[in-house]
Parts: C-alpha cells; structure tokens; sequence
C-alpha cells in the first residue's frame, strides 16, 4: 500500500510538471530574462575548469536549491541530503575538468554527480532506512525552479509524453530507482515481483524511453 | 557492432538510473574514464533524465553547507578571508578602544558642575564644565563667532551683588583649560551663576565686565 503511495506520488509529480507547465514555463522564462539561464551553469562550469572560484560559488548559488531539493526526495533526511549536496560540489571543484562541454549541458552532468552521492549513501546504510515522512513534511513550499532556461519546458514535455507511453510496472519501475535510488533487488521486494522481471521492466522501459526521446 | 552499442546504451542509461550497481557500477564507472562512447551514452541519458531532477521542488540549502564546502576544499575564498580579517579588525577596534578608555577611566577628571552660557533666549555660546574640586575649567565654544579685536572673558558672579571675578579670557572655538585660583574656587558652586563678556582684546580693561553677552547656571552634571 505504502510502496503504491510513493510511486504514484512520483508520478504525480510528473503529471503536475505537466499539468503546470504554463506556469513553470513563464516562470523559467522570468528566471532566464533575469539572467539565469542554462547556458550560465555552463559557463561557471566551465570557467570552474580554470580554477575560477567566483564562478564556482555562482554555481552552488544557482544550482544548490534544485540540488538539495532532489538530494532530500531521494535521501528523505536534510543532513544526509546536506552531505550529498556538499560532495557533489566537492567532486565538481575537484573534477571540472572531466566535463565535456561537447556531450552536453552542465547541468544533467551535475545531476549525475549529486544522484551517485545519494545512492552511494543509501547503499552504505543498511538497512535502508524508512521513509521519513516527518522530513518529507518540512519541505517548503514549492517555488518556481530558478534552474534552467525556457528550453527545460519542452524536454519535460517530451520526457512526460515518452514516460506516459511505458506500461505501469515500467514507468513505476524507473520513477522510484529515479526518486528513491532503489536497486533492482529493492524494486523486486518493493514490487512483490521476481528480480527478473523487475530487471526487465527496467530494462526494457529504459528502451522504449530512448526510442521514444530520439524518435 | 548494433549490439555492443545496445549494450552499452542499457549499460549507460541503468548506470545513470542508479540500477546498475555493485561490481557492475564500479566496472562501469571505470570504463567511463577512459570510453568516450560511454561518456557520449551517460551524457545523452543524463539529458534524457534531467526533466525529472528539474520536477522536484528546489529547496534552499542550509547557509553554512557552502561554507562546509569551502573549508573542505581549503579554498581560501574572500569569505573566508573576510572572516579572519573581520575579527582582527574587531580585534584591533577594541584595543584602540581600550587603549583609550583606560587613561581616559584612570584620569577622567571629576566633573563637578556644567553650565551652558547663553544669551537670552538663545542657544548656549559655551559649554563649562567645572572640573576636580574646582580646580580646573574647561570651557567649550559652541555657537559663538570670534568678533575682531575683541575677545571673550569669563567671569564668575557671587551671589548677592559683589563684584564679579574674572576667570580669564576664553578662545571662541575649540576648548580653553584653565587652572582655577584657589580663592576663586569656592565660588564655583551648584547654582552660582557664570558668565561671559565681550571685552576689548586681552580683557577687561577695568577689571569688570564690559558687554555680558553670555550667561548660565552651574548646574549637577548630567552623568
């Protein structure tokens, strides 16, 4: 019942993406006349590169919120969630260079970092902890995302679109290893399904995904 | 050929998923060091995913988190410099402070009476405190103008019509200190009155006030 509840929580939040999407959009069209825009995350990351700490601290100033409010979805406790968000940009001073401004924004690189904390988290505690719905109730009020360009709209839409095309065991399947950081033995137990296939719910999910964004 | 990059695609889009793990993850992100076609996989499905990071609400980090980053980066950023350079600022404003304080509580003199001299109705032109058992004046110009060849005297009026007595003649700016006569102490007195003349230059000529200008009470000091 709770493991419902939770993956229809993530996609409710993917349905009200969508379903605000005007509103998101104007928002993130403010934030980009206001200056910040994806192509900043860019440019501070790659002047990080160069050691330019005045673009390092512009880049925690404007990814950190986005940042730790994931890092708190996945690791329901704010000081795990601070930790994460602190070795993410730890990894990011220490590893620009490994960023290649050809393969893509900044940001999604970003993200990977700051998920892989998470997860490399959740896994060295064992058990996994419960969820904290407590914490989860401290969230503040949702504000508009000061990340991101006008563009973001557009490549929800496209992501909520393709994600609503997969069959349920696979849109659940990738929306909680995506939110919760679960493995494919946690779906399994989670799902009440058999480890294979939950893999291939995964698997094969993820496919359908890719043919879906690049078609 | 098709299927290796199938595999990889699975590889790289489970790896930034989070379902790749264990053996698996590690041998993966070892590979990524060194396979640019795995780097271009992760980079296309870390793109692909980014919607879904951008769908949860931001929440405002904690202030001291960038701090924590700082510190264990061992940045020596402007601020953390400010904050050394703040407190040896600090530092420094309180010594000075100190180093005043301490000659000025060990030898502040002990007001005895203050009096504002005024004209009438008007605002005081000068400010007298009298100071260590009435030996000593200083006297503060406040709102007088310096009149040419001519010059401000002090004077100390006994009750009961005496004469008065001159206590000198005072600058009309800054502050005159002035070493009180012995016998002219004791007229200095809560409630005598003072007051100030406008004289010739170097003084009275005949040993009284010529044009009192400026007068006041010797009154308790405030503090």
């Amino acid at each position: 019942m709770t493991d419902f509840d939770t993956s229809s929580k993530s996609e409710r939040r993917c349905a009200e993406l969508i379903a605000n999407r005007d509103d998101e959009f104007n928002d993130r069209l403010a934030a980009a006349k206001s200056g910040l825009t994806v192509r900043d995350t860019d440019r501070m990351l790659i002047a990080c590169q160069g050691g330019d700490r005045e673009a390092f601290s512009g880049l925690y100033r404007l990814t950190s919120p986005q940042l730790f409010g994931l890092a708190f979805r996945i690791l329901r406790r704010r000081d795990w969630a601070e930790e994460a968000v602190q070795e993410c940009f730890v990894t990011i001073w220490r590893r620009a260079k490994d960023y290649r401004p050809d393969l893509g924004p900044a940001l999604p690189w970003i993200t990977v970092i700051l998920r892989n904390k998470c997860l490399d988290r959740l896994r060295r505690e064992k058990p996994l902890q419960p969820l904290d719905e407590s914490a989860a109730a401290e969230r503040p009020d949702e504000g508009p995302s000061p990340l991101e360009g006008a563009l973001a709209a557009d490549d929800a839409r496209r992501l909520k679109g393709c994600v609503d095309q997969l069959d349920e065991d696979q849109r659940k399947s990738i929306l909680l290893a995506y939110y919760e950081g679960l493995t494919h033995e946690q779906l399994a137990a989670r799902l009440a399904a058999p480890l294979g296939t939950v893999k291939s719910w995964v698997r094969r999910g993820l496919q359908r995904l890719k043919r879906c964004l690049e078609s | 050929m098709s299927m290796d990059s199938d595999d990889l695609n699975d590889l790289a889009a489970e790896y930034v998923l989070g379902t790749l793990a264990g053996a698996e993850r590690v041998a993966f992100e070892a590979r990524l060091q060194r396979d640019p076609a795995a780097m271009r996989a992760v980079a296309r499905w870390a793109s692909h995913l980014q919607p879904l990071a951008d769908a949860q609400p931001p929440m405002i980090p904690p202030p001291h988190l960038w701090q924590r980053i700082e510190r264990e980066l061992g940045l020596p950023s402007r601020s953390k410099m400010r904050t050394p350079m703040w407190i040896a600022a600090a530092v420094a404003a309180a010594l000075i402070i100190v180093a005043f304080l301490i000659p000025d509580l060990m030898f502040r003199p002990t007001v005895n009476s203050v009096a504002q001299l005024a004209p009438q109705g008007g605002q005081p032109a000068f400010v007298v405190s009298v100071l260590d058992d009435q030996k000593k004046l200083l006297i503060r110009a406040a709102n007088v103008s310096a009149v040419p060849n001519q010059s401000y005297e002090l004077w100390a009026v006994p009750p009961a019509g005496a004469a008065p007595v001159s206590l000198g003649v005072i600058a009309p700016t800054g502050e005159t200190e002035r070493e009180v006569a012995e016998n002219v102490r004791g007229l200095l007195t809560i409630g005598a009155t003072l007051a100030v003349s406008l004289e010739p230059e170097g003084g009275s000529p005949t040993g009284t006030p010529t044009t009192v200008m400026f007068a006041g009470t010797l009154t308790p000091p405030t503090e």
